[in-house]
């Protein structure tokens, strides 16, 4: 499996001496090429300190870490990296146009594509009509686009997106997911920091959960959000009745025609299905039982923490 | 990195031609200038410099005394609008281009420059460069503008005026190496002004101490004058470069030990900023 992005303990504290914060505690990951990866986490978690590790912005003060081949925070590793910081700020007496032409130029894009990669990656955000209005009249929504068109400038490899959506209106939002899906459909790592949880369960393919600078759970969005042994069962609704006899030991309850049941083992799950077939009740669908993510992220980090957080 | 390096100062440039002070010390560099030719055009001085040459050529042969006493007069007429062009200088030139570097510093500004494949040390030295080139477009533009507005009215074409464009940007290219150290260090473009200009006046007070300790000459030295020694050293002297204008515009010899000295010190306090700058988190 080829790897874009791991980290191995990564760790960083602010200041020396006893006064001194952990910011991360060892945080390990494996980000897949080609995969949308997302890191959540409340207020002071760690995760933008871990971006800013990861480009060399911050320096860590323990574990290693390779982007692409090369270490973190090295040149070789940026020339292949696309970021889009959260609160980001660009010269107000800019145009668009002029923003892109500037960090394109920084990114190492050659003269001869450069002019190309703005017509292409204005186009791709929605922009191309405001490309030469001056960066100061464009209002927050625009500004986010914008800085998704500077992160794409130079066609990374892998995009690290702080809070892309945030200021967008939910046209927007759309919109920034699809570039987001059509860039992995293109083979690009996508790595984003996200409060908007639905966004995130709705276009990731893998999950971290921070909290306190460390890594708490990491998965697959399916796995995360799979309720173990849970499973909802949908039988025609003149079997409801007997159905619910037979899954006496594990029924849980029944809303809408959908009986919720509770196996301690798939062979306990199998074991029922056999009962039902055999009293001829027609199953027409059996599907695990999920929570969202905003669920699981609750469960995970506690009210408290959120309250602590914000 | 040729092109990254390019990149930078013409984003310098860009940024200075949207700043108004740049905008503004050329406009006003452009109206002295103006000034100079309507003063050098208008009736009364006319009229007194012809009735000069006119004095100096009677008899059929050069007066060697009116002669001296008008070049005295433009020499000191160079020195002087030499001296107040360095403290021109180097008060808007701080003032408009330390917001180059603190610019870059802001939240939000420097992850997005940070996390581009280019050298820290690129961007302290491109925005250096980048203001101490657009500080020198503008000397030259005073200097040779002021000069030719001067010499066609005189008749006299004081070459040696031309070399105050280099005293001048070396004064200023010292001082700014402290304006961007301080920058680097506090991120603060009020208290970088503020260090930038008093540095020049400072540098004005030590070659006061420098000036009167010769005059006095005891054996024993007191210990301001150590101290006038040890910051004479520390920091840019900036008087030293006018000192070094006076001699050029009046034919004296030119000291080059300050020269030398205040190349090495800008060397130094840019070198200080590289590293400080690399070694920060942002």
């Amino acid at each position: 499996m080829e790897f874009a992005l791991t980290t191995d303990s990564l760790a960083k504290r602010f200041g020396t001496g006893p006064t001194s914060v952990p910011a991360l505690q060892g945080v390990s990951i494996s980000v897949q090429r080609g995969e949308i990866y997302s890191l959540l986490g409340p207020n002071g978690a760690g995760k933008t300190t871990f971006i800013k590790c990861l480009l060399g912005i911050v320096y860590p003060t323990g574990g290693i870490g390779n982007i692409l081949g090369f270490p973190l925070g090295s040149i070789k590793a940026k020339e292949k990296i696309g970021y889009l910081p959260e609160n980001h700020r660009y010269p107000l007496h800019l145009t668009g146009e002029q923003v892109l032409n500037y960090f394109g130029k920084l990114s190492g894009v050659k003269h001869a594509t450069l002019k190309t990669r703005i017509d292409e990656t204005l186009g791709l955000v929605g922009m191309s009509e405001w490309r030469n209005m001056k960066v100061r009249k464009y209002s927050k929504g625009m500004m986010q686009r914008l800085g998704l068109a500077q992160a794409l400038i130079n066609d990374p490899d892998l995009i690290v997106l702080d809070e892309p959506t945030d200021g967008v209106d939910p046209v927007g939002r759309k919109e920034i997911r699809d570039v987001l899906t059509h860039l992995k459909d293109q083979g690009k790592t996508v790595f984003l920091n996200s409060h908007l949880l639905s966004e995130v369960e709705r276009i990731s393919d893998r999950v971290a959960i921070m909290r306190q600078g460390t890594v708490i759970t990491e998965g697959s969005v399916e796995s995360l959000t799979s309720k173990k042994n849970q499973y909802e069962i949908r039988v025609e609704s003149s079997s409801i009745e007997p159905a619910k006899v037979i899954l006496s030991t594990v029924y849980k309850d029944e809303v809408e025609g959908l009986i919720h049941a509770e196996f301690m083992s798939t062979e306990e799950l199998n074991s029922a299905i056999d009962k039902l077939r055999r009293q001829g009740i027609l199953i027409e669908s059996l599907i695990p039982k999920r929570s969202s993510l905003e669920d699981l992220f609750i469960e995970l980090i506690g009210t408290s923490d959120l309250h602590r957080a914000n | 990195m040729l092109k990254k390096f390019f990149a930078i100062i013409e984003e310098t440039y860009r940024e200075a031609i949207a700043r108004k002070t740049i905008v503004g010390f050329f406009i006003f560099s452009t109206l002295i200038i103006l000034i100079a030719f309507f003063v050098f055009q208008s009736s009364t001085v006319k009229d007194a410099m012809s009735k000069m040459q006119q004095t100096n050529m009677q008899g059929g042969k050069p007066n060697i005394a009116t002669d001296m006493i008008m070049v005295s007069v433009l020499d000191i007429f160079w020195t002087v609008v030499s001296v107040m062009l360095y403290f021109m200088t180097v008060c808007v030139g701080v003032f408009a281009t330390t917001g180059f570097i603190t610019s870059q510093m802001e939240k939000g500004t420097i992850d997005l420059l940070l996390s581009k494949p280019v050298p820290r040390w690129l961007y302290i030295i491109g925005r250096y460069i980048g203001s101490v080139s657009i500080i020198l477009l503008e000397v030259i533009w005073f200097v040779v503008g002021m000069w030719c507005v001067v010499s066609l009215s005189t008749g006299t074409w004081h070459v040696a005026f031309l070399a105050s464009i280099f005293f001048i940007i070396l004064g200023f290219a010292g001082i700014y190496s402290v304006v961007v150290l301080i920058s680097v260090l506090s991120r603060s473009s009020a208290l970088s002004i503020v260090i930038g200009i008093g540095l020049y006046f400072i540098s004005l007070l030590i070659a006061g101490a420098k000036g009167i300790e010769k005059l006095v000459s005891t054996e024993s030295k007191s210990t301001l004058s150590y101290i006038a020694d040890v910051l004479y050293y520390i920091f840019p002297q900036t008087s030293d470069m006018s000192g070094n204008m006076k001699n050029a515009i009046l034919g004296n010899p030119i000291e080059w030990m300050p020269v030398a000295l205040i190349l090495g010190l800008t060397t130094v306090y840019i070198s200080i900023s590289v590293y400080t700058f690399n070694k920060k988190q942002f």
